[in-house]
């Protein structure tokens, strides 16, 4: 006779888990499309919840490593929003405030300043296809962005005023080499590609450069800027810097750090609204694996009460239902994980085109932690949604099913 | 020492006001290897005794023994070894595991005791009730007559000392009834048969007959 209080080896308590899978396997492949839906519904709350955490993984990060890379400590620009100075700063946008040329003169004058460049930001119709950023560069440009080399051709040349620089990504886009036309429709002017840059994973890549110069006078704005970069001598003189920059009359200071901070927290908001949005779905996800686990307790009443009269236990019977459920869950997950990771390029691309602030560089970024664990919390959400089923089948009365 | 012994046993059932005698003070002694019928008209109580006696359902007085132990004392989880070590249950329409081949179905009890590591008894067993061939074979591809020789094996896997069939045979025609019969006639341990069948009834070492939940 079997003894129950024996001590299973640790192969026959493989051999039970096994078996037990077995079972659960069978329960489900003979409800095929139930089963299928209810794994379907689990993936997409897992695919939901796993690609916005992925979002605000990989929008933090590209988003801070596009501040580092605009090379500037501060921005100086005319009063405005600084939300709008902040999207100025990160994708373009313009800013139909200017700025005499005289207040350049007057900062570089200031002991803690290190480097200055000059901008003029402008947007213009380029061919036909929408809007494009024209940027007018002074060459201090380069010396505050080290990183940006030319994958082919030059700066411009002196005096020059037919000549542009392009993005890599605005070159590669209208398939431009140098020496070629590059016609600025809204100005109507043709320039020639005297440079591109290489490629930098900031909002540079997808800008037109001309120079200073050349920009004032297109867009006719002479002896104006949108705004000066400045690099100090000594980054912990920032306050006192800002402080006296302050004093000039209609002129914002923004800082890096400010600048990361704003954008953070508009970040932060959306997480948190997007956070909701993803805790629904898995609820309702939750919710789904439940009711279809309390349909199935029903449905094989008879067939659990002959399983607790051939020796399942209450223990059995509740570890089968919940098996199940963790099954589906567990299923669920890593479909859903899996679709998150392969579609995370589309969901950027997605992410690009609705958000208003958009850093370059991947934007769902999904590593290895939070696919497992997605994968685990779909696996704790099964267990979750199998409690109340499993209970339910465990306390049914012997006769009850009986009957 | 008697496999199953009652004294007064009673069952009776609470339906808002009204209170159904199933059982009422029943008295019986069977003994180990005796292979007993359990008779009466449809509504007599024999479900009800054999669901006492497997420990499916608790009396509502009386005293009720099992191989020398009082099943009242027995609390939950003592009443669910009782159930899988030492009694196994044949039901009327089968109750195989649809899902499940048969080999697994015979093989689910070993799990619930976990004793999967006796599973070389499965095959055994299969070969006595003589479907050793049909081993991978689901449920429904069966004869009912082949299903309920399933489930007697699934009832013995566990090697119980009480086999309790609530008529067996109540869903098959004569001739596989008949060989029902005779395989449980083979086994060497205490049976207890319920049937309203009373040519099968004959072939039972003893009859003990059932009207309006009492032994008449
Ligand atoms: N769960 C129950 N609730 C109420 N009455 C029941 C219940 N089970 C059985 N009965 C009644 O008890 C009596 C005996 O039933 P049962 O033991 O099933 O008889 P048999 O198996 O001999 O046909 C019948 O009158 C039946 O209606
Ligand atoms: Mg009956």
């Amino acid at each position: 006779m079997a003894d129950v209080t024996q001590k299973l080896s640790q192969k026959g308590k493989n051999l039970v888990i096994f078996q037990f899978i077995s079972v659960v396997l069978k329960e489900l492949r003979r409800h095929r499309t139930r089963s299928a839906l209810t794994i379907s519904g689990v993936a997409l709350s897992v695919c939901v919840l796993v690609s916005l955490l992925g979002l605000g993984i990989g929008y933090r990060t590209s988003l801070i490593q596009s501040i580092d890379r605009l090379g500037y400590h501060i921005l100086v620009t005319s009063k405005g929003c600084p939300y709008e100075a902040a999207t100025l700063l990160m994708q373009g946008g313009v800013i139909p405030m200017y700025m005499d040329e005289a207040i350049h003169r007057e900062i570089l004058r200031d002991a803690d300043v290190a480097i200055t460049t000059r901008l003029f930001l402008g947007s213009l119709s380029v061919h036909r296809e929408g809007f494009s950023l024209v940027t007018g560069i002074e060459n201090s440009f380069l010396e505050m962005k080290p990183w940006l080399t030319f994958q082919r051709g030059e700066w411009f040349g002196e005096g020059a005023a037919d000549e542009v620089i392009l993005g890599y990504s605005v070159a590669a886009y209208y398939r431009k080499n140098i020496g070629d036309d590059f016609p600025l429709k809204g100005l109507g002017q043709t320039f020639r590609v005297r440079g591109i840059f290489d490629r930098s994973g900031t909002q540079d890549d997808g800008t037109i450069f001309v120079p200073l110069g050349v920009a004032q006078r297109l867009f006719d704005k002479q002896e104006k800027l949108t705004g000066i970069g400045v690099k100090l001598k000594d980054l912990s003189r920032i306050d006192e810097f800002s402080a006296r920059v302050f004093e000039i009359p209609s002129v914002q200071v923004i800082t890096m750090a400010q600048v990361q901070r704003t954008l953070l927290d508009l970040l932060g908001t959306a997480r948190f609204f997007i956070g909701t949005v993803a805790i629904v779905a898995v609820a309702i996800a939750v919710l789904g694996v439940m009711n279809t686990m309390l349909i199935a307790v029903f449905e094989r009443t008879r067939e659990i009460g002959v399983m607790r009269a051939i020796g399942a236990s209450r223990g059995d019977v509740f570890a089968l239902i919940c098996a199940e459920a963790f099954t589906i869950c567990t299923a669920g997950g890593i479909a859903g994980g899996g679709i998150a990771v392969l579609g995370s390029r589309m969901a950027s691309e997605a992410v690009r085109a609705i958000l208003p602030f958009v850093p370059a560089g991947v934007l769902v970024q999904i590593d290895g932690l939070l696919l497992i664990g997605g994968i685990a919390m779909a696996a704790g959400m099964g267990i979750l949604a199998g409690i109340i089923p499993g209970w339910r089948a465990s306390r049914l009365h012997p006769i009850e099913w009986m009957r | 020492m008697s496999a199953i012994l009652a004294r007064g046993l009673t069952r009776i059932y609470r339906r808002s006001a009204e209170e159904i005698a199933a059982l009422f003070g029943v008295d019986l002694v069977i003994e180990p290897g005796e292979f007993v019928a359990i008779t009466g008209a449809s509504g007599a109580g024999k479900t009800t005794l054999l669901n006492l006696i497997g420990c499916l359902d608790r009396p509502t007085s009386g005293l009720l023994k099992l191989l020398g132990r009082n099943v009242h004392a027995l609390r939950g989880k003592d009443l669910e070894i009782m159930r899988r070590q030492h009694v196994g249950f044949v039901f009327q329409d089968y109750c195989l595991v649809p899902t499940l081949t048969v080999e697994e179905n015979v093989a689910l009890p070993l799990l619930f005791s976990r004793a999967l590591h006796q599973r070389n008894r499965v095959r055994d067993l299969l070969a006595r009730v003589g479907l050793q061939d049909r081993s991978d074979h689901l449920p429904r591809e069966l004869s009912g007559g082949e299903q309920q020789r399933v489930a007697i094996a699934r009832a013995l896997v566990n090697n119980p000392e009480i086999l309790l069939a609530d008529e067996p045979t109540g869903n098959l025609d004569s001739k596989q009834g008949n060989e029902i019969v005779a395989l449980l006639r083979d086994m060497k341990l205490t049976i207890v048969l319920s049937t309203h069948n009373l040519d099968l009834a004959n072939r039972a070492d003893r009859q003990i007959k059932l009207a309006d939940g009492r032994v008449v």
